[in-house]
Formats: structure tokens, sequence, C-alpha cells
């Protein structure tokens, strides 16, 4: 039986979106729970993760971000 | 005020401020004219404020929240909306991030981690600033709107007349954009 789009797994270039949809506080449980998946295997993903975690870090810092997005 | 703010005691410190304060308005307002109005209100607001800041918060913090209320401000007094055209910007940068099934490419992934010393957490701010003013114009304004003056994403998408869907594509464009310069800068913190 085919899966459908919804239980195909993510590839890289959709966690990026996840990212930036949970930057954005639009990310809903589901989505959250497709992102750590794919990055629990994918240890580019885990970096990249990483990453923009850092990097969200500093723009808040730059930025003098105290409230939550 | 011209002359209080010379003759202000932290004059200096402002001043070595101001250059930053003028390209986040820059980038934000997209008119130099407006960006300098902004930021002499926002050091004219300091000077007046200067006993309430105390050295509680780091100073360029400190300025950079009231610029944000400035600009806003500006936004505001405008009352009028920009329509940008967002539709000519190449995506080869992003391409070349991805292999065609969705992978990150790793020829171009850079490995590169955030440095954790004082000294190198100081440059790393310094590459994001830089890396930020390297983003496109209507992207950077889209981004800042969103980043730093915290408006949700239906009054950016409002305020430049364009879809939610066609914002969250800016965003996300604009944070692989961000990422990918960043993490170039962090190899030489």
């Amino acid at each position: 039986m085919e899966k459908s789009p919804e239980d195909r797994p993510i590839t890289c270039r959709d966690t990026t979106w996840l990212v930036s949809a949970a930057r954005d506080g639009e990310l809903d449980e589901a989505g959250h729970a497709a992102l750590q998946k794919h990055i629990a295997d994918c240890p580019f993903c885990r970096e990249a993760s990483q990453q923009f975690t850092d990097l969200f870090r500093s723009l808040d810092l730059l930025l003098a971000n105290d409230r939550p997005k | 005020m011209a002359r209080q703010m010379l003759e202000h005691p932290a004059s200096a410190l402002l001043a070595e401020e101001r250059p930053f304060l003028l390209r986040l308005a820059l980038l934000q307002l997209g008119r130099r004219d407006d960006a300098e109005d902004v930021v002499q209100e926002t050091l004219i607001a300091a000077v007046k404020n200067w006993a309430h800041f105390a050295g509680k918060a780091p100073l360029r913090a400190w300025l950079t929240g009231i610029l944000r209320h400035k600009i806003v401000d500006s936004f505001r007094a405008r009352r009028e909306h920009v329509a940008l055209d967002i539709e000519n910007e190449s995506d080869d940068e992003i391409e070349g991030m991805f292999l065609e099934n969705g992978s990150w490419n790793p020829e171009t992934f850079v490995s590169n981690h955030c440095p954790q010393t004082m000294e190198a957490q100081r440059q790393l701010l310094q590459v994001v600033e830089l890396c930020l003013n390297h983003l496109r114009g209507n992207s950077a304004r889209l981004f800042l709107m969103r980043e730093y003056l915290g408006m949700e994403l239906n009054e950016v998408a409002s305020e430049a007349e364009i879809s939610e869907g066609n914002l969250r594509v800016i965003l996300h464009r604009a944070r692989l954009r961000l990422r990918s310069c960043v993490v170039r800068g962090w190899g030489e913190c």
C-alpha cells in the first residue's frame, strides 16, 4: 500500500521549513515530532538545527529581543 | 537639543553606537532620511532617559530597544503600505544548498559551529550584523519587521501587500541565507 503524503519521511529541505515555522511559533505538535524524528536520524540536519539555534540566539541578542516569538 | 546631546557625559558612548543604529534603521526603513530621523530621535530619547538606563543592560541593547519603538512610530506615521517587488529574486544560492532529493548537498554544507569564548561571541554578533546587511533590501525589511519589530505574520503581509504564504517563503529564504552566511563567518571567529 502506498504511503499517504503525511506518512512519507520528510526531507532535509522540509526540515528547514519546519525550523522557520517554529521560529514564527507556527509549528504544531505533529510538525515538531516530524522535525525531531528527522533530526535524530540525520547528522546534517542535527548540525544545521544547532546552527539555526545559535543563529537565532545571536539574532535575539543583536536585536535586543526578549519576547517570545 | 543637539547642543544638549553634544554636552551630555555619554555623548561619546552614544556616538559610538550611532553607526550600528543607522545601519539597522536603514535596513528596516529603506530610506536614508527616515533612518537618520529615527536614529536622531532614539539618541535624543536616550539622553533624556539616561538616568533610567544606569547600565542595567548593554548600551547597544538599550538603544536598539528604543530604536524599535521609534521605527514602529515611523511606520504608523507614514500610514502608507509599501508594495514590495519580490518576484524576481534568484534562488540559485538556496538551490545549491540541497540535492534534487531534498537532502543537504554535502559539497556546499558548512559544518562550522558557533564559537563559545566571550571574544568569539562578540565577533559572532558582528558576523550576524554583517550577514544581515547582505540580505536583499526587500527581504531584509520584511525579515526585520518580523524578527526585530516583532510584528505578526498577517501584519507584515498586510503592510507589504503580499500573501502570508509569500511572506513565509521570504522568511524561510532569508533564514537559510542568513544561516549560510553566518556559519561561514563562524569559521573566521
